[in-house]
């Protein structure tokens, strides 16, 4: 059965009265590849800490593949969700980078042997191109690297769905290509990927569906076009469009042009 | 009594940094972080420091603060002075005032004990012994020019990156330092929070303050800066201004990120389908060499 995620009558209020999330209905299907945006303190964080169970609803159900995550064994959650969190340092924990990228796989009671546990790790940091550093301490790591780790804990699980908390913050332009190389590679072999990111240009270039959070409560869900080219909607919930969509404004050209290569053709075609 | 000479032009005050051969290794390593770094940063500039992760930029930050040698050990040669004395004869007390460093993880600088954060602004004015209206008057200012007044009775651990990453930067602000040392000042920050915070670096430079940002990602600052330095392995391999470095970062690799539309317009240069003389550091200015080039 396929992965879904379906978030019904979502309610998250924090102690102290404050709603994060606001009666959230969403349903993400296995294998899109979706951008959650909006203000710091829109409820980004907190509405993706429910995929997996991290937070509890204060009213509402996330169902996973039909199941209601609030009631799901952590081990079984681990089974489906990957998430890697905003910053390395909440999640390492391991004296070594191979016992941090193989902890879960441990835990998770996926029946493996060890040559397939071995192999999945060593797979795993190959990926992230952390092989030279797998006996190191992740904490004498820098914080790309450290962040590449978190990938690599979370890639081990091979898991039908993986949540980036802000996966492209700090990265370098190395960093940065790897990362989308990954996030393509997940999508195209069916898995979910949903990210959290501030970074609209990067949201742009790699996610087909964005939805866009304000005060906990979803105000605009669609395909990354539709909605990065509603410039005054997006000015609404404090973010903004993609160069690419502000510059094909600034043309006269239309805003819903989301690659760089599309808007310099269109620009070639039109004078010619 | 500071042992610094200010350098006093009308109301401002204003302070250079100067790293001469400079080199340092931490502690137990054996490559430098920095290696013979030689730069002179005139008193009231905005220097944006860029390289990829592990290029130095932390390093280079923590030799302008004093961090590096008074904290952190390690082996230096070479020297580096603030308005012309040599840091190491400088106590922390005494740089405290001058230089104000905002770490890249805003975590490691929150004291951990504040029960608010005005009582984190007031922290280290406390220690200095700032008079009890001076200070309060300074933190009512700096929570204002942070756009962080909302928070002021919040516990500084329950708050967002974004929001940490803001008190932060005003818990440095309050003491007024004439050099301001920001690494990575941005990356934990909304849009909207990041625009907020490059207009007030703006404001504080133009009131002459020297601003030097490290990161990794410069292409928002380029229109504040009068240089952009990049590192390389602890190396100096570009000093010039942001349009000019602009152009490097595009053919040289550096690990700096270069935005895709900064690319796809050297892209446009290379088949002739943009005019300018120099690299566009804004979106209007992109738009305009395409227009320029439609018009001929």
């Amino acid at each position: 059965m396929a992965t879904n995620i379906t978030v019904r009558g979502l309610s998250h209020i924090f102690e102290g009265n404050i709603t994060a999330l606001d009666c959230i209905n969403l349903n993400i299907s296995q294998g899109e590849c979706v951008a959650v945006i909006g203000e710091n303190g829109a409820g980004k964080t907190t509405l993706i800490k429910h995929f997996n169970g991290l937070l509890q609803p204060s009213a509402g159900t996330v169902y996973l593949a039909e199941e209601d995550v609030a009631i799901m064994r952590s081990p079984q959650v681990a089974r489906l969700v990957g998430f890697v969190f905003q910053n390395p340092d909440d999640q390492i924990f391991n004296q070594t980078v191979v016992d941090e990228v193989g902890y879960g796989l441990r835990l998770a009671d996926l029946k493996l042997c060890n040559t397939e546990i071995r192999d999945r790790i060593d797979a795993a940091l190959q990926r992230v191109g952390l092989t030279g550093q797998r006996d190191e301490n992740p904490q004498d790591l820098r914080f790309q690297h450290r962040r590449m780790v978190t990938i690599a804990s979370v890639l081990v699980m091979e898991t039908d769905i993986v949540i980036l908390d802000e996966p492209a913050m700090g990265q370098d332009q190395y960093g940065l290509d790897l990362l989308g190389e990954i996030i393509e590679q997940l999508t195209s072999n069916g898995k979910t990927v949903i990210i959290v990111s501030h970074d609209m240009n990067f949201s742009a270039a790699y996610c087909k569906r964005i939805v866009v959070l304000q005060n906990g409560k979803v105000i605009s869900d669609g395909g990354v076009a539709d909605i990065f080219s509603q410039h005054d909607l997006l000015a609404a919930a404090h973010v903004y469009p993609p160069n690419v969509s502000k510059l094909a404004v600034l043309l006269g050209l239309s805003p819903k042009i989301m690659k760089e290569t599309e808007l310099l053709s269109q620009l070639i075609k039109h004078n010619i | 009594m500071c042992m610094y000479q200010r350098r006093n032009l009308g109301a401002m005050v204003m302070a250079s940094v100067h790293l001469k051969e400079f080199s340092y290794s931490y502690p137990f390593t054996s490559s430098p972080a920095l290696n013979t770094i030689d730069l002179m940063i005139p008193s009231g500039s905005f220097v944006l420091v860029a390289g990829a992760g592990g290029a130095g930029k932390t390093s280079f930050c923590y030799s302008v603060s004093g961090l590096i040698p008074h904290f952190y050990k390690g082996q230096s040669e070479g020297t580096v002075c603030i308005n012309g004395t040599d840091i190491t004869n400088v106590t922390m007390h005494d740089l405290t005032g001058l230089v104000g460093q905002v770490f890249q993880n805003p975590h490691n600088q929150l004291s951990c004990t504040a029960q608010t954060v005005r009582e984190e602004l007031a922290c280290t004015m406390e220690n200095l012994g700032i008079e009890s209206e001076v200070m309060h008057r300074r933190i009512q200012e700096t929570l204002g020019m942070c756009g962080i007044e909302h928070l002021a009775e919040r516990l500084p651990t329950s708050l967002s990156g974004g929001q940490t990453q803001c008190v932060v930067l005003a818990s440095v602000l309050v003491l007024q330092p004439d050099i301001l040392v920001l690494d990575e000042p941005l990356s934990q920050l909304d849009p909207h929070g990041r625009q907020l915070i490059i207009e007030l670096l703006k404001k504080l430079n133009r009131e002459g303050k020297t601003i030097i940002v490290a990161t990794v990602n410069p292409a928002e600052l380029f229109h504040c800066a009068d240089k952009v330095v990049v590192l390389t392995d602890g190396a100096i391999v570009c000093n010039d201004t942001p349009r000019r470095a602009l152009r490097r970062l595009l053919t040289a690799s550096s690990g700096v990120l270069v935005p895709e539309i900064l690319r796809m317009v050297a892209q446009a240069q290379r088949q002739g389908c943009w005019s300018g003389d120099e690299m566009p550091i804004t979106l209007d200015e992109i738009a305009e060499g395409f227009r320029t080039w439609q018009q001929t």
